[in-house]
C-alpha cells in the first residue's frame, strides 16, 4: 500500500509518466509492427477457416483488452473508494473510453467472423450477450461521469456501477462452459494450449501489442484528467478575484 | 495472404475498422492531452505575470 501511496502524488505520477512514455510507445509500435507481419504474411491459413482465421488475430486481443481493462477499472475503483486514494478514480475514468472501443471492435470484428463461420452475424447466446452487456457497463460508466457535475459523486457512482459490473467478467469467462454456446471455448487452460504455434504466436504478440496500447494511452489520458482538474482549479481561483 | 481466397473481404473489414477505431481512438487522446498542456500553460504564464504585477 505505501507503494501506491508514493504514487498518489500527481506530481510524481506525472514525471514518472513523462519518462516512462516515450518507453511504452516504442515498445507498442515494435509489438503492433511484429505482431501484424506474423498474423499477416507468417501465419498460415487454417485448413477448416481459411484466411478468416486471421480475424482472430484482432479479435482476440481486442476481446482480452475488453476485459482486462474492465478489471483493471474494478480494482482501481475498489481502492478509490477503500484507500480514498486520488488517482484511483481519474485512473478508472480514464481507462474507461479505451475499454470501450476495444469491447466494440471484439463485438464488430466477431460478428464479421461469425458470418462466414456461422452463417450469421449474431446469436443471443451467453458469450455474446454477456459481451454486448460489458459493452454496455462500458456506456454506463462513461454515462455517470458526464452526467454528475460533481467530481466526488460522479467518481463514487461510477466505481459502484464498476464494481458491481465486474460480476459480469467471470461470467463472460465461464460463459462458454456454464451454457451451451456456438462459440468455441477459452483456447488456453491449465495444461496449455490447443492452438498451434504458427497461430498461437502472433496471437500472443498482438495480446501484448493491445495491452501495451492500452499502456501507453492510458498513461497519457491520465495525464490529460490531471490537467483538466488543474485548468479547473486555475480558473476557478481567477474566477474567485475577479 | 492469399487476396482472392474465400470470405477475404471480411478479413479485410476487420482489419480496416480496427486500424481506424484504434487510430482515431489515439490521435483523439493524444491531441486532447497537448491540448490541455498548451491551455494550463496559458493559464500559469497569465497566473504568473499577475502575481509579478501584485508583488512589485
Amino acid at each position: 500500500m505505501a507503494r501506491i501511496e508514493k504514487f498518489a502524488n500527481p506530481t510524481r505520477f506525472l514525471r514518472l509518466q513523462e519518462a516512462v512514455q516515450p518507453w511504452v510507445t516504442i515498445i507498442t509500435v515494435l509489438l503492433f509492427a511484429a505482431g501484424l507481419y506474423f498474423a499477416l504474411v507468417k501465419a498460415p491459413a487454417d485448413y477448416q477457416q481459411g484466411e478468416t482465421v486471421r480475424i482472430m488475430f484482432v479479435h482476440v486481443p481486442a476481446a482480452w483488452g475488453a476485459t482486462m481493462v474492465y478489471m483493471f477499472m474494478a480494482i482501481s475503483s475498489a481502492i478509490g473508494i477503500i484507500f480514498r486514494h486520488p488517482l484511483a478514480d481519474l485512473s478508472a475514468k480514464a481507462a474507461a473510453p479505451i475499454g470501450a472501443v476495444f469491447t466494440f471492435l471484439a463485438l464488430v470484428t466477431g460478428a464479421l467472423w461469425g458470418k462466414p463461420m456461422w452463417g450469421t452475424y449474431w446469436v443471443w447466446d451467453a458469450r455474446l450477450t454477456s459481451f454486448f452487456v460489458l459493452f454496455l457497463l462500458y456506456l454506463g460508466y462513461i454515462a455517470v461521469w458526464q452526467a454528475i457535475d460533481d467530481y466526488h459523486r460522479a467518481a463514487k457512482i461510477a466505481a459502484i456501477v464498476a464494481l458491481v459490473g465486474a460480476i459480469n467478467v467471470p461470467i463472460i469467462k465461464f460463459s462458454v462452459e456454464w451454457w451451451n454456446s456456438l462459440h468455441q471455448p477459452s483456447i488456453m487452460s491449465s495444461s496449455g494450449s490447443s492452438v498451434h504455434s504458427s497461430i498461437l504466436i502472433p496471437l500472443l504478440i498482438m495480446v501484448a501489442a493491445y495491452s501495451f496500447l492500452f499502456l501507453t494511452l492510458h498513461l497519457l489520458a491520465i495525464r490529460s484528467e490531471l490537467r483538466k482538474r488543474k485548468i479547473q482549479q486555475l480558473q476557478l481561483a481567477q474566477a474567485q478575484k475577479v | 495472404m492469399d487476396f482472392s481466397a474465400k470470405h477475404m473481404e471480411f478479413v479485410l473489414i476487420c482489419y480496416g475498422i480496427s486500424a481506424f477505431m484504434l487510430l482515431a481512438m489515439t490521435i483523439t487522446i493524444v491531441m486532447r492531452s497537448k491540448q490541455r498542456d498548451r491551455q494550463l500553460a496559458v493559464l500559469e504564464k497569465a497566473r504568473g505575470k499577475k502575481h509579478h504585477k501584485e508583488t512589485s
